[in-house]
C-alpha cells in the first residue's frame, strides 16, 4: 500500500477494499482516482480468489464528486474517444465488473460520488450521509450515469427532484427510496460492508456472478428476454460443481466449500 | 467422559457503544433480552429447557435493579418458566455469571444455562465514586473504614496510581499500551474478526429501520499519540493514569450458552469449549488490582497447565496498568496478550465485560485453532476472577 497513492488497496481473505485517498479534496474524483480504480478492477476481474470488492473513501468521507479543478481538463477533451478526464473507461469497467461491488459511504456522496455509489451493486451508508446530484446548480448535468441509474433506482418523480432542483437526501431517505440497502451508525458503514461482503463471499462465487449478471440484465431487456437470460444462467448454475457441493453440504448439515467451478 | 461436564455451546455479544452513543436508547433489560433472544435463535435450543439465566450487572439501581435478569427473560420473549438471577462481582460480574453457570452444571443442578452480563452506563445513573474527589460510597461501613485507616481505602482511579508506582509502570508505557489497544481493535474490526459473534442491533430499539450498530463505537482507527501524551493525569499531578489509557464508559451486553456434555450431545449442540479452571481470589483492597495475579496462579495450579500452554491471554484493561502489570509479572509475550485490543479501545460496560471478553476469547481461539485461553479481570475492593478454557472440536 502506498500512502501517497490516490487509491489505496487492502485485502482481507476474499475481499478487497479500494479506498479513494484524496482526503484534502474530500475524495473528489480526478484522473488519477479514475485510473487507479480502473486498473484495480481490471486486475481483480481475473483474480479468482477475490469474491467481493468494497469501494470507500478515506477519513470518513465517501466522495464529494468530480474535482472542480478538473473541469477545464474535461472541457478540453475531444468529444470523440474515451474522455478519460471524466472517468472514461472506468465507468464501463465498473458497469461490466462481474463480481459484487459494495459502496461503503460516509458523510458525502455528491455528484460523481453519488454516481459512483449508484453504479455499485449495494450501497451501505452512515446515517448522516448526504446524497445528491447538484450538477444543475453549476450549469452542468450528471455525466456518469446519474440520470439513468437514479431514475431506475427510485422512479421518475423522486429522481427528478434530485436532478432538477439539486436537492440532497439523507441516508434514511435514500434507504427508503431504494438507493441504500442498509443504514449504519456514523463511521460504521465500512464495517457493515465488510460483514456483508463476508456473507457474500461465503456463497458460491459462480452462483453469485450468475445472479448478478441475470439481475443487471433486467435493466437492459424486455421481461421475456430477461426471463430467458435468467433461465440459462440457472441451468449453468445447476450443473456446476458448486451446486452439487451446496446440496451435499445442506443435507449433511455442514458448511459448503465452494470453488467457483 | 463426565456427562456433567459444562461446555460452551454458544456465545454472542453486542457491539459496545460509547456512553451517550449508539446504544444509549436501549434499556439495559431490552439490550440483554435482545442479546439472549438472538443467542437462543442462533443455537436453535428449545428455551423451555433453560434451567436458569445468570446475569452479571454492577450498577444495580434504577433501570438495572430488581433482578434485571428476570426482566430480561420476559423482555426477550422467553418462556415464563425460565428463571433468572442477577449477581454482582463488580467488573468481573459477567465472567462470574458464566462460572456460576458452569458450576451449576458440574454439580448436576443444571443441564442448560445462560451466563450473561449487561450494563447501560448511558441509562443507569453513575456511582458517586466516578466523580473526581468524591468520597467513597455508602457501601463502605464504619468498621471497614476503621480497619483501613493507614493507608486508607481509595476509589479505583486513585488505586491505579498505587499500582503504577509499585510496578514501575510509566506514563509512556501506559500511553503506548493504549495506542496498541486501539490499533489492535481497529485491525480486528477491519478484518471482520468480531462479526461472527455480534448480535444485530439498530440504534433505536423501537425502530427496526433505524441505523444498524455494526461495530464497537469507541475504537479509534487513528489514535493520536501526541494528543494522548498531552492529557493531564486524572488522579494525581505526578500520576500516569489518564482518560486515554483507562477503559471507556460504555453500554453493552454479552451472553454465553452453557450445557452439560450429555445435553449437548443429545440435542446436537456442538461443544465449542470446556472449562479447565475457574478461580477467584482476593488481595489488598487498597491497591485493588493485584488479585488478578493470585487468581491466575490459582487457576494455573488447579489446571496443571503452565503459562507456556496458554495460547491467548485476555486481561481486562480497566486501567492500562493492569495488563502491563500482568505481563510484567508473568513474562507474557506481547503477541499472546489482548490480541484484539481490550476495554481501553472497545469500552467497558462493567457487568458485560467478563462475558464479552470470554466470547471474544473463544472466537479468537477458534479462528486461530488455538487450544487454551486464559481470561482475568480485576474487581473493585481487591477481588479477581481467572478462567481457563480449552477449545474443543
Amino acid at each position: 500500500m502506498h500512502e501517497e497513492s490516490e487509491v489505496l488497496v487492502s485485502r482481507e481473505g476474499a475481499i478487497v477494499t479500494l479506498t479513494i485517498n484524496r482526503p484534502r479534496a474530500k475524495n473528489s474524483l480526478n484522473r488519477a482516482v479514475f485510473d487507479g480504480l480502473r486498473a484495480q478492477l481490471a486486475q481483480l476481474r481475473h483474480d479468482d480468489a477475490v469474491r467481493a470488492v468494497i469501494v470507500t473513501g478515506t477519513e470518513g468521507v465517501f466522495c464529494a464528486g468530480a474535482d472542480i479543478t478538473a473541469f477545464e481538463a474535461i472541457r478540453a477533451e475531444s468529444l470523440l474517444g474515451e474522455r478519460a478526464a471524466a472517468g472514461g473507461g472506468f465507468w464501463s469497467e465498473l458497469g461490466s465488473f462481474p463480481k459484487p461491488v459494495i459502496a461503503a459511504v460516509e458523510r458525502l456522496a455528491l455528484g460523481g460520488g453519488m454516481e459512483l455509489a449508484l453504479a455499485c451493486d449495494i450501497v451501505i451508508a452512515g446515517e448522516s450521509t448526504k446524497f445528491g446530484l447538484p450538477e444543475v446548480k453549476l450549469g452542468a448535468i450528471p455525466g456518469a450515469g446519474g440520470t439513468q441509474h437514479l431514475i431506475r433506482a427510485i422512479g421518475k418523480s423522486k429522481a427528478m427532484v434530485m436532478l432538477l432542483a439539486g436537492d440532497f437526501i439523507d441516508a434514511r431517505k435514500a434507504c427508503d427510496a431504494g438507493i441504500v440497502a442498509e443504514v449504519t451508525a456514523d463511521g460504521q458503514a465500512l464495517v457493515a460492508a465488510l460483514a456483508m461482503a463476508d456473507r457474500i463471499a461465503a456463497n458460491s462465487p459462480l452462483a453469485v456472478a450468475l445472479a448478478k449478471d441475470a439481475a443487471l440484465c433486467s435493466f437492459e431487456t424486455p421481461l421475456a428476454s430477461g426471463l430467458e437470460h435468467e433461465k440459462r444462467n440457472f441451468f449453468v448454475a445447476m450443473r456446476s460443481a458448486d451446486n452439487h457441493e451446496g446440496q451435499e453440504a445442506f443435507l449433511s448439515k455442514r458448511a459448503p466449500k465452494f470453488t467457483g467451478q | 467422559m463426565n456427562n456433567n461436564e459444562p461446555v460452551i455451546v454458544g456465545a454472542v455479544r453486542t457491539p459496545v457503544g460509547k456512553r451517550g452513543g449508539c446504544l444509549q436508547k436501549w434499556h439495559p433489560v431490552d439490550l440483554l433480552g435482545e442479546t439472549m433472544r438472538q443467542l437462543v435463535e442462533r443455537t436453535g435450543i428449545d428455551p423451555l429447557d433453560l434451567d436458569d439465566v445468570i446475569v452479571g450487572c454492577v450498577l444495580q439501581w434504577d433501570q438495572q435493579h430488581g433482578n434485571l435478569g428476570r426482566h430480561a427473560v420476559l423482555a426477550a420473549g422467553l418462556p415464563e418458566s425460565v428463571p433468572a438471577v442477577t449477581i454482582d462481582r463488580q467488573c468481573g460480574s459477567g465472567q462470574q455469571a458464566v462460572s456460576f453457570a458452569a458450576h451449576g452444571i458440574q454439580a448436576g443442578a443444571y443441564k442448560l444455562v445462560i451466563g450473561a452480563g449487561v450494563e447501560s452506563m448511558s441509562q443507569a445513573p453513575m456511582p458517586p465514586s466516578f466523580k473526581l474527589g468524591a468520597p467513597l460510597g455508602a457501601q463502605y461501613s464504619p468498621r471497614e473504614l476503621a480497619r483501613y485507616q493507614d493507608p486508607p481505602l481509595l476509589p479505583q482511579g486513585a488505586s491505579s496510581e498505587l499500582m503504577n508506582k509499585r510496578f514501575g509502570l510509566t506514563r509512556e508505557a501506559l500511553d503506548a499500551f493504549a495506542v496498541r489497544s486501539h490499533q489492535r481493535a481497529t485491525e480486528a474490526i477491519q478484518a471482520g474478526r468480531f462479526n461472527d459473534q455480534l448480535v444485530r442491533l439498530t440504534m433505536d430499539p423501537l425502530d427496526p429501520d433505524s441505523p444498524v450498530v455494526a461495530a464497537d463505537e469507541g475504537v479509534r482507527a487513528d489514535p493520536n499519540p501526541g494528543k494522548m501524551a498531552a492529557l493531564k493525569p486524572v488522579f494525581s499531578e505526578d500520576g500516569a493514569t489518564t482518560a486515554a489509557n483507562s477503559s471507556q464508559i460504555s453500554d453493552g451486553a454479552a451472553a454465553l450458552l452453557i450445557a452439560s456434555r450429555a445435553y449437548a450431545e443429545q440435542h446436537g449442540l456442538k461443544p465449542r469449549a470446556r472449562f479447565v479452571s475457574t478461580a477467584v481470589a482476593a488481595a489488598d483492597p487498597v491497591i485493588q488490582f493485584t488479585a488478578v495475579l493470585d487468581a491466575t496462579r490459582k487457576a494455573l495450579q488447579e489446571s496443571g497447565l503452565t503459562l507456556d500452554d496458554i495460547d491467548l491471554f485476555e486481561v481486562n484493561e480497566a486501567f492500562g496498568g493492569v495488563p502491563l502489570m500482568f505481563q510484567q509479572e508473568f513474562g507474557i509475550p506481547d503477541e499472546r496478550l489482548n490480541v484484539n485490543g481490550g476495554s481501553v479501545a472497545i469500552g467497558h460496560p462493567l457487568g458485560s465485560t467478563g462475558a464479552r471478553m470470554l466470547t471474544d476469547l473463544l472466537c479468537e481461539l477458534e479462528r486461530r485453532g488455538g487450544r487454551y485461553g486464559l481470561q482475568t479481570i480485576c474487581e473493585a475492593s481487591g477481588t479477581a476472577n481467572t478462567t481457563i478454557i480449552e477449545r474443543l472440536g
